[in-house]
């Protein structure tokens, strides 16, 4: 009863619009109420699920993400994802894949680089006389690749909730956001087929190798994380530590294009991001618990158990578990409510706790292209002035190679547990 | 159909090199004292586990706590802008007079939460005041203690708003909903 209670507040208090943090909490704290539990339980779950030592790679990726947009940086990879897949028929639109995928390694978040390196790129691409709604379509789609492609905060905070190792996901996330960046290509060369679009430029070594060497340095940033962490040198905090460290050198020192005034922004920014995702953290914390202390992911264990006990039927029930979730929360508060339930189930049919990651921070990806809660096509519909029904069209054919694979990822563990076992098992 | 590089070069420009920082007050200083503490104490880990291969103990714990404190005096900021993670879209499809009524039960609601939270964190508080920190010779109580202070100043500003939302017309608060922006992860 007090658990419906729960959920029904939960609900409603999500759609009045108050932030998604204290929706959890509040309604954790009126069970907590109804129950006659200790009060102190509610803070005490929410100050513990912030205690963590790896939830501090969130807010130096986030400042190497700032910083590295803030540097003079988006436009070196800019320009050389450029020359390097520009000369192709639909060119700005595999640089803007391209360029995705390379920022990618240094940003672990997807609504950031819709909204950062996104803007420009529709700009960039309507000026150059593309249809508006591919433009907008490519960029939202191609921002979904961030969270995937290692560093990624969403995989930061499923190894906290599961308890599994975030070297092991980041290295399993890239040949799924590599493919992704390959599905998506394809699309973009399928759309410059059949509608005609010209070729950005022609291919010449010379430009791209100037254009190499110009970026050089900031795309050392994805070796040093990627590789690091990958090759189990560095802990993913300390490579977060690292890239932070190495972008404010880059902008202090190497191009000189830091001034105190941009630091400060950057840190209030990366603040204000950091305390905005740990304290969804937090409050979800005692929410999970909740769910827990209620054996919750028991009685949906073992209803989906008593339909199949194939690993790959699960996996369907867990991907429509999450989609639909997905389409309505906010992926951060989404993983750390999912997984407590979700894993038992996953683990007592022998699905890889890696595995299962990528599976539903894919899926989750997928939910914020769709309505109602579509975050990065909001960001996209405010920055690129086009409305958010036209934003929404505009993504949907570029759902279909994502879904796919999607679908690839899910049944075929492969992909994302390769990289893992040659390095880590 | 190819790009005008110079005018490429502005577009860039624009979108990366913000450097306005009107909206920052004395308030958000405590924040950026304690993120730039949390910056350097890991450095200082990273330091010395791999260049003097001797890392310091208590960096790990101090870290940690750091973490906490920066997630709830951050939030703060977070609240003082409204930029907290919402699903604000039914706002802009709601009639003013539907948007105050439902901002005021949020702030009145996000108010009653906050003071509840901050109420009892000074239990904890006092409840732990024995308990030491495991590498550091410091009572637990201080950490919880910011904690507290963090979310009471959130009920005042939450209450604040609240009282803004009440005693404005429905137009106006609806206008202010549909200009401000949540943080973009």
């Amino acid at each position: 009863m007090s658990l419906l209670v729960m959920f029904v507040l939960l609900a409603l208090l999500l759609v009045l619009g108050m932030p998604v943090a204290l929706s959890l909490a509040s309604a954790s704290a009126v069970y907590i109420i109804l129950e006659g539990l200790p009060n102190v339980v509610v803070v005490h779950n929410m100050i513990n699920g912030v205690d963590s030592f790896p939830l501090l790679a969130i807010p130096f990726f986030i400042l190497a993400g700032h910083l590295m947009n803030s540097a003079g940086i988006t436009e070196r990879i800019f320009t050389f994802a450029r020359a390097l897949v520009g000369w192709a028929p639909g060119g700005l639109g595999h640089v803007n894949v391209g360029a995705s995928v390379i920022f990618a390694g240094m940003s672990g978040a997807a609504v950031a680089d819709a909204g950062g390196l996104g803007t420009i790129e529709i700009k960039a691409m309507r000026d150059a006389g593309y249809d508006t709604d591919f433009a907008v379509g490519v960029t939202a789609a191609s921002s979904t690749i961030g969270p995937i492609i290692p560093p990624s905060l969403p995989l930061v905070i499923y190894g906290v909730m599961a308890s599994a190792s975030i070297g092991e996901l980041f290295a399993a996330g890239l040949v799924p956001g590599l493919m992704m960046a390959v599905a998506l290509m394809i699309m973009v060369a399928w759309y410059a087929w059949r509608r005609d679009y010209p070729r950005d430029l022609v291919f010449r070594p010379a430009l791209v190798l100037a254009s190499f060497l110009q970026a050089f340095l900031p795309l050392l940033t994805p070796v040093i994380i990627v590789g690091g962490i990958v090759s189990g040198l560095f802990t993913p905090t300390e490579a977060a530590v690292a890239a932070a460290a190495y972008a404010l050198c880059l902008g202090l020192f190497v191009y000189r294009s830091l001034t105190w005034r941009h630091i400060l922004r950057v840190s209030i920014d990366t603040i204000e991001t950091s305390a905005a995702i740990l304290l969804i953290v937090a409050a979800a914390t005692i929410f999970a618990w909740i769910l827990t202390a209620n054996q919750v992911a028991n009685g949906l264990g073992e209803f989906l158990l008593s339909i199949s006990q194939n690993p790959q039927v699960i996996l369907i029930f867990i991907t429509l578990i999450v989609l639909a979730l997905g389409l309505f929360m906010e992926t951060i508060a989404a993983i750390t409510i999912l997984v407590p339930v979700l894993l038992p189930i996953a683990q007592q049919v022998g699905i890889d706790p890696v595995h299962l990651g990528i599976v539903v921070v894919l899926n989750l990806m997928l939910g914020l292209l769709t309505p109602p809660v579509g975050m990065v096509l909001y960001v996209l519909a405010q920055v690129s002035g086009v409305s958010f029904e036209r934003c929404l069209k505009a993504t949907a054919p570029f759902l279909v190679p994502l879904i796919l694979v999607l679908l690839l990822v899910t049944f075929v563990p492969a992909f994302s547990l390769y990289l893992p076992t040659q390095f880590y098992r | 159909m190819t790009l005008d590089t110079e005018r490429l070069k502005d577009d860039f420009a624009e979108a990366e090199m913000s450097d306005d920082i009107s909206d920052i007050s004395k308030a958000d200083i405590p924040a950026l004292l304690i993120f730039w503490a949390l910056f350097a104490i890991v450095l200082a880990q990273f330091f010395t586990r791999y260049v003097l291969n001797n890392s310091l103990g208590w960096t790990e714990e101090a870290a940690r706590y750091f973490l906490v404190v920066l997630c709830f005096v951050g939030a703060i900021t977070g609240l003082r802008k409204g930029s907290h993670i919402a699903l604000t879209f039914l706002h802009q499809r709601m009639s003013p007079p539907k948007v105050k009524a439902a901002l005021s039960v949020v702030h009145a609601g996000s108010s009653l939460f906050l003071g509840y939270a901050a109420w009892f964190t000074v239990e904890l508080a006092q409840r732990t005041s024995h308990q030491k920190m495991i590498s550091l010779n410091i009572s637990k109580a201080y950490l919880y203690s910011l904690v507290a202070a963090s979310l009471f100043i959130m009920t005042i500003i939450s209450l604040q708003q609240l009282w803004r939302t009440l005693t404005r017309s429905a137009q106006e608060v609806a206008d202010e909903v549909n200009s401000t922006a949540t943080v973009e992860i």
